[in-house]
């Protein structure tokens, strides 16, 4: 038995239910203001742990989509202005808003091959464990959305503004209402709003033609800036949530949240 | 050591899995016996804090489990009744991803999984792809990750599930072994899991536990019950409409020797035997009960 264990069984034997509910939050305290553990790793270490598991098909899989993508959104632009291309921002804001739709198979995994129940009765919570996967997979992601710009602007000779409003918005804006749906609502319920996202996309591409003129001109350009940051701050906040209140929807049967 | 269940109920929309049930666990192994759709598994998940009771709670040393959190997780190991792994790993990478997301360091993870190959007789397969294994050697892979922290607590849900005879009789070694300062929790319906190593037991039937006790204080609840006699083939079937048959054997002369439970005698030449847990299992769950 190690010095924290030891810690922990003196804690815990010092409150029993005779001692009233005082005595048992005091000792509860007692135990959460320890070093949780001396012989257990922190959670970065965790992630860094995990990371030989998790990541290289996650990333495989990402780096081939982006692949494929960026060859139909490069090819269609050839097509119809010709060698160099030239950017279409409907094309532009469905690339760069599916390129989010990628990872999610990645993140129900574990519901999916029935890993879950194993996982929650470890010492890192299950939201923290998704939180580590979503880690993983905004590095992909970050990766994903430079390469787009730098396609954005040097293949389709886009101007920045463009690349931010019809690449970048869409790009944050799927990603939050990923979040919003993972945090949320079941698996079995969430493959019909995930679709139903796309859809919206398109419909929202549909229309970034007539858009385009607003953004070309740069008085809206505070607007679209403040867009994307208020978009990244709704992602962190989403983030932080999935910590805090372990809001994860796990597949469980009717486990509502964890 | 004590883990305390004070009258924790489920409810789904639908039906009430666990209702009422309060159970104190003490050191030693606590056998939960019960047929499939008794309630055992939700009662085990609550107890695993994967889902949470409708109402009443689950205390460990007189603290509610939820106070704990992570220090709770820190000292149990559980194996659920389905047990998955990505097809992808292999035996040594699941049980590193364990340790991994149990927390254990570098050092111990690469010792305590070591110990564990051998413990479970798993290491000729150690770098054989999961679902390659057979479902037995994937048990044992499950109890494997179960053991890796070293836990205070063992919450095993249907545990030998696909293990052969002799796979079972060294489980029920190493448990008892390990249970001597440990808390072990074991649902089953496979009464011969928990017969002989189980300190306690508590039987559990529509959500709600009926009977608590040592396997000798259970099984003295029919004492005088269970009856053994040899009848003729033909008589057999009369016999079966008539009684709970626990056991037949057959016999070279064309009879048979029948282990039945009843208030009293009901074939000729029938004596009175002691009774086993499998006898007060078919008596509180066979299809003619009491």
């Amino acid at each position: 038995m190690n010095k924290t264990e030891m810690f922990l069984k003196k804690a815990l034997s010092e409150a029993t239910p005779k001692e009233g509910p005082r005595k048992q939050e005091q000792a509860a305290l007692k135990i959460r203001s320890l070093p949780i553990n001396d012989e257990r790793i922190n959670y970065p270490l965790m992630i860094i742990r995990i990371l030989r598991f998790v990541s290289w098909k996650i990333w495989l899989v990402q780096g081939m989509c982006f692949i494929f993508l960026a060859g139909i959104l490069i090819g269609i632009s050839n097509q119809k202005t010709g060698p160099g291309g030239l950017m279409d921002p409907r094309l532009i804001c469905i690339f760069c808003g599916s390129l989010p739709f990628i990872s999610i198979p990645f993140i129900y995994r574990s519901a999916k091959y029935k890993m879950s129940e194993v996982e929650m009765g470890t010492f890192f919570s299950y939201s923290r464990q998704i939180l580590a996967r979503l880690i993983v997979i905004a590095f992909g992601n970050v990766c994903m959305i430079i390469g787009s710009t730098v396609i954005c602007l040097t293949r389709l000779y886009a101007d920045i503004m463009t690349t931010i409003a019809f690449g970048m918005i869409p790009f944050l804006f799927i990603n939050t209402i990923i979040l919003l749906i993972l945090s949320h609502v079941p698996r079995h319920a969430s493959m019909w709003l995930y679709g139903l996202t796309y859809l919206v996309l398109i419909t929202i591409s549909a229309a970034a033609s007539d858009l385009q003129k607003m953004v070309e001109n740069y008085e809206t350009a505070p607007y679209v800036i403040v867009l994307c940051i208020v978009l990244c701050l709704i992602i962190t906040l989403q983030l932080k949530g999935i910590i805090r209140e372990g809001s994860i929807v796990s597949g469980i049967n009717n486990k509502e949240c964890y | 050591m004590e883990l305390t269940i004070k009258n924790v109920t489920k409810t789904y929309a639908d039906k009430t899995a666990v209702n009422n049930v309060s159970l104190t666990i003490t050191p030693g192994v606590f056998g939960l016996l019960g047929a499939n759709g008794a309630g055992k598994t939700t009662l085990m998940r609550i107890i695993a804090d994967i889902i949470k009771p409708s109402s009443g709670e689950v205390l460990y040393n007189g603290i509610p489990i939820e106070t704990l959190d992570s220090e709770y997780r820190n000292i149990f190991g559980h194996l659920p009744q389905e047990f998955g792994f990505y097809p992808e790993f292999r035996v040594t990478d699941y049980l590193e991803y364990i340790a991994a997301i149990k927390g254990l360091t570098k050092k111990d993870t690469k010792q305590r999984i070591e110990e564990l190959l051998v413990q479970m007789s798993l290491e000729e397969v150690r770098n054989k792809k999961i679902k390659k294994l057979s479902g037995g050697t994937r048990r044992r892979v499950g109890i494997a990750q179960a053991l890796l922290n070293n836990p205070e607590v063992l919450i095993l849900d249907e545990p030998t599930a696909g293990l052969d005879p002799g796979e079972r009789i060294k489980f029920r070694s190493l448990l008892s072994e390990f249970s001597k300062k440990r808390i072990v929790l074991i649902s089953t319906h496979i009464v011969s899991d928990i017969e002989y190593i189980a300190s306690r037991n508590a039987i559990m039937k529509e959500g709600e536990i009926i009977q608590t006790g040592t396997t000798d204080e259970l099984i003295g609840s029919i004492d005088g019950k269970v009856w053994e006699c040899v009848v003729d083939n033909y008589d057999l079937p009369w016999l079966e409409k008539k009684v709970q048959i626990v056991n037949l054997r057959n016999e070279a002369s064309g009879s048979t020797t029948v282990r039945y439970l009843g208030n009293c005698p009901v074939a000729e030449g029938s004596v009175s035997v002691s009774p086993r847990l499998e006898d007060l299992y078919m008596w509180l769950f066979g299809s003619r009960e009491g």
